[in-house]
């Protein structure tokens, strides 16, 4: 049999494990994966105006983006929502998750934990027309047309994403704590403010930035959402892309991938195991 | 305000009260969360549900008057002349190629997405988080740019065509953008995180000394994956292709972007009644169907997790 | 088959195993050869990580040897993988397929074999008949107990009918009764099937009760072969003589030696009688003595050697007692309990001392 044949190499060992095959479409996949992502940041840095030509390193389109006012104010506009939204996502996703969490089934739980995944669940499609609707009668009814329409429906679908790691940081304390801090002549708020807290913070801080870079991302429900003028950097990109693209795309996408990559890192750093990492 | 849910029935005033003060303290806490996914996402979706049995107002918005038209309008046209029903075609080749295209990723992240979740499970332990850290970074990154990344790759002027033309393949550009390929393609690529995380995580727990039987009792390689692995890690391949198929089936930006205005889907397709079609009702009769196939897929997804945690 | 040399199953021919390398090198095994004939009950005996394991996972398939061959029937099969052997293993951890049936279980060597299915079906209820799982048989592995699990993975391992089936520490999981009724049942199987088993176990009873022989393992050697009496009453070194079993050491000098039988001067003076293992020893020696081996008369008897009663432990079955010879050697006796009990010896006493013939046995260390 070839695969007798195969293992007869004196001293190789069997092994068990080894599928055929999947070491070379695991490598593809990284390839694949990375190398689209790769090519976008390289020709942020071409000189010339394409995006298919190399005509040599500059950084001139970072530049050009920077000092479109277009742009300016979009990325502006990014980071308000985003930092709004994700203050607010992790603010109300702590409270939830300190009612969810080490607590004993009550009933209705169920249906909050529903509530809290339901942006994940409902396609964002879906969730884009109803804002629209929604928001649509209320701008006519009220006048108000700012930001806070924008702000509310991603701190809205934020929500999932901060309480995820805050709740699993709540589910790794030591449920006794509390009980020490209460035996210890603490009330509820003085043991919530002096244990809890300052051991939750890391997942509330996870849980924000999380937050922070779903905000930053995203594309259909700003969208729908937004009033005239209120482009952020993502639907700002998306309506580029119907004109001929130059690499000031690339640029903008490149800032923001480093951006979303320092901020995972933060995350990746503050929810590691440290049981995983012995040394 | 409910009691909490006991069967002992001598339960003690005290603490029936000490009962009562927790769960009201519980729902006061989780009120703010409520109230803004109430606002933010879940309130509107039922105004959506309403909609989709109005009639269109005019020039977008609806007419209050009660009707099952845009329900009908989904599957079915009436001809102007002779009034007569006829299956609506233009829509089900949408909904046929929303479908075809959701399958056809889950397929083919399931192809790529296998290999590589079963590679990293069986990594060192050091190594494991270092190659799932790859896999994340894609997941988090925005889906735009991503995308994005796709069509410059392949777009007439991108680089798979040039390098083909300076390499004597090709005399001219293959069109590639803006087909049915090119959104399967970015679809594959966007998703393809969502399908190796559930997979990695049910491979991750699999007990590898399974297969030391498998070999020991004479199967060989294929038959161990097939006999042994493939069963045990089954509720994360439903997880992972659910995963992939529920966002597939939603997308919109994937097919905006890289099939252009021509190889719409049904998410581009309930963008279109709410923009130049100008016809909110069915644009909401959409949504809503989109939403009960959706939950369909969800309750299956549902019943892997627990079908997952059953075997453990 | 003529029958003066018995026929060989599995033989390992000089087998090293090495893990890692440079600074983290281990030698797993060292050098190894062993034959194991047809039809026995082969155990492999030693404390953890003396390299059992790892010998028992080279004749399945799952191990390499760094060097030396594994023979199967006198063929060479160091190079074939698991799957082509026809050896069956009892893991340890059972290894039971936890989506399949009692019955799909067993039957899944017989359907890798591509056996017809009639046979397959025939087999299949068979083993579970022998092993008494019949009832069982459509059960999933999580619904059923330990026990029956162990049962489940014998039935499995046997269906195919190996040549040989290696069982890795498989009484391990159980508790006290289950295992001893196990031991029994295992035993049993393997006269029944007359299929050749070897046993890997860090335990001595187990060895002791089950082996027709066992080879004894420390650090990557093999000590001592032989049969479980042979293993317990002849030790051929200290550490042979310790972990099966417990007894007395002392040193002392060779006066002079009578065929296989050496006079032993102790330090006190006293000169005793001890059995030779291989070799003809000078000099300073080490010997053994069981403590059941060793009774106790009144001091200043004729030929016993004087000593004082330190304490005594009582275990029930027999007493033992803490002993310190004038010598200063100390030693344990074990003394059998009688319906009176055993008030004969208190703690401070004296009293004499007296090896049982053939109590006392030379360690060749």
């Amino acid at each position: 049999m070839a695969e007798a044949n195969r293992a007869a190499k004196k001293g190789k060992t069997f092994s068990v494990k080894t599928m055929p095959g999947f070491t070379t479409v695991a490598m593809i996949c990284f390839i694949v994966l990375y190398a689209p992502i790769v090519t976008l940041v390289i020709y942020s840095f071409n000189a010339g105006n394409s995006i298919a030509f190399w005509e040599g390193f500059s950084i001139r389109w970072y530049f050009i983006a920077l000092e479109n006012t277009v742009v300016q104010e979009a990325a502006l506009r990014s980071l308000i929502i985003a930092t709004a939204a994700a203050a607010i996502a992790s603010t109300v996703a702590t409270m939830a998750a300190i009612a969810t969490t080490r607590t004993r089934p009550f009933r209705g739980r169920t249906a909050i934990y529903l509530m809290i995944n339901q942006p994940l669940m409902v396609p964002e499609i879906v969730t884009a027309v109803a804002l629209l609707i929604f928001f649509a009668s209320i701008k006519v009814a009220t006048g108000y047309t700012g930001l806070g329409y924008l702000i509310i429906a991603h701190a809205a679908f934020c929500v999932p994403f901060a309480y995820l790691p805050i709740r699993a940081r709540l589910e790794s304390m030591d449920s006794t704590l509390e009980a020490a801090a209460a035996d210890l002549y603490a009330t509820p708020w003085q043991a919530f403010r002096r244990i809890t807290l300052p051991l939750l913070a890391p997942g509330i801080i996870a849980g924000a930035m999380l937050a922070f870079v779903i905000s930053l991302d995203d594309v259909i429900i700003t969208e729908f959402v937004k009033s005239a003028g209120q482009d952020t950097l993502p639907t700002y990109m998306l309506g580029q892309l119907r004109r001929a693209i130059t690499p000031e795309v690339n640029a903008i996408s490149t800032a923001l991938l480093v951006l979303t990559l320092v901020l995972l890192s933060v995350f990746f750093v503050l929810t590691r195991d440290r049981r995983a990492n012995p040394d | 305000m409910a009691a909490a849910d006991t069967n002992t029935p001598a339960i003690s005033s005290h603490e029936a009260r000490v009962n009562t003060q927790r769960v009201r303290r519980n729902w006061l806490l989780s009120l703010p969360a409520i109230c803004l996914l109430l606002i933010g996402a879940s309130g509107p979706l039922l105004i959506v549900l309403i909609y989709s049995f109005l009639e269109p107002g005019d020039y977008g918005g609806v007419t209050w008057k009660p009707t099952l038209d845009a329900w009908f309008k989904i599957f079915f046209r009436v001809d102007i002349f002779d009034e007569t029903v006829h299956l609506a075609d233009a829509h089900l080749s949408i909904f046929w190629r929303s479908v075809k295209l959701s399958l056809l990723t889950t397929l083919i992240t399931f192809a790529f997405g296998f290999p590589t979740a079963y590679f990293i499970a069986t990594r060192s332990k050091r190594q494991r988080a270092a190659w799932l850290f790859l896999i994340t970074i894609p997941f988090w990154t925005n889906l735009l740019i991503r995308t994005f990344a796709i069509m410059e790759v392949i777009r007439n002027e991108g680089i798979v065509n040039t390098l083909a033309i300076k390499f004597g393949f090709i005399d001219t550009p293959i069109q590639m953008l803006y087909t049915e390929g090119a959104v399967l393609l970015g679809m594959a690529y966007v998703y393809l995180p969502l399908m190796v995380l559930p997979l990695y995580a049910s491979i991750e727990r699999f007990d590898f000394r399974l297969l030391e039987a498998g070999y020991d009792l004479y199967a060989n390689r294929w038959q161990v994956f097939r006999r042994i692995v493939l069963p045990l890690v089954s509720p994360g391949i439903v997880a992972g292709s659910i995963l992939v198929f529920v966002p597939s089936l939603g997308a919109y930006v994937t097919p905006r972007v890289l099939g252009g205005g021509r190889k719409m889907m049904i998410g581009n397709f309930i963008e279109l009644q709410f923009g130049q079609g100008q016809n909110w009702p069915l644009g909401a009769a959409l949504s809503m169907l989109l939403l009960i196939v959706v939950a369909v897929a969800l309750l299956f997804y549902v019943r892997a997790i627990s079908g997952e945690r059953s075997h453990g | 088959m003529a029958a003066q040399e018995p026929a060989i199953a599995i033989e390992a021919n000089r087998v090293s195993k090495v893990f890692g390398s440079g600074q983290n090198e281990v030698r797993a095994l060292d050098d190894v050869s062993v034959k194991i004939r047809q039809n026995e009950f082969f155990t492999l005996l030693g404390p953890s990580g003396c390299g059992k394991t790892t010998l028992l996972r080279m004749v399945a398939g799952f191990e390499a040897p760094t060097a030396g061959t594994i023979l199967l029937d006198g063929e060479d099969i160091t190079a074939t993988p698991p799957n082509h052997r026809p050896i069956n293993t009892v893991f340890q951890s059972y290894a039971l397929f936890p989506h399949l049936t009692v019955a799909q279980n067993v039957a899944f060597g017989l359907e890798m074999l591509g056996k017809p299915r009639k046979e397959i079906s025939d087999t299949v209820a068979r083993m579970l008949a022998m092993v008494r799982m019949e009832q069982l048989a459509n059960r999933t592995t999580a619904q059923i107990s330990g026990g029956q699990q162990q049962r489940v993975a014998l039935a499995r391992a046997l269906a195919p009918r190996p040549k040989v089936l290696l069982l890795d520490e498989p009484l391990s999981a159980l508790d006290l009764k289950l295992r001893k009724e196990m031991q029994i049942e295992l035993k049993r199987l393997q006269t029944e099937t007359g299929i050749t088993f070897i046993f890997v176990t860090h335990d001595q009873e187990e060895a002791l009760t089950m082996s027709d022989r066992i080879a004894v393992m420390s650090a990557g050697r093999i000590l001592q072969i032989g049969s479980p009496e042979d293993i317990y009453n002849r030790p051929s070194g200290r550490f042979v003589a310790s972990f099966i079993g417990e007894s007395n050491f002392f040193e002392g000098t060779v006066q002079g030696v009578k065929g296989d039988t050496a006079e032993i001067r102790m330090p006190s003076g006293h000169v005793i009688k001890a059995r030779l293992g291989k070799g003809k020893p000078e000099g300073s020696v080490t010997f053994a003595v069981r403590p059941e081996h060793i009774r106790l008369e009144q001091f200043g008897i004729e030929g016993t050697i004087p000593a004082k009663v330190t304490r005594t432990v009582y275990f029930g079955t027999d007493t033992h007692c803490h002993l310190e010879l004038d010598g200063g050697e100390r030693l344990v006796a074990r003394l059998q309990n009688t319906v009176g009990g055993n008030a004969a010896y208190d703690t401070g006493m004296r009293a004499g001392v007296r090896f049982d013939d053939g109590a006392a046995q030379v360690l060749i260390d």
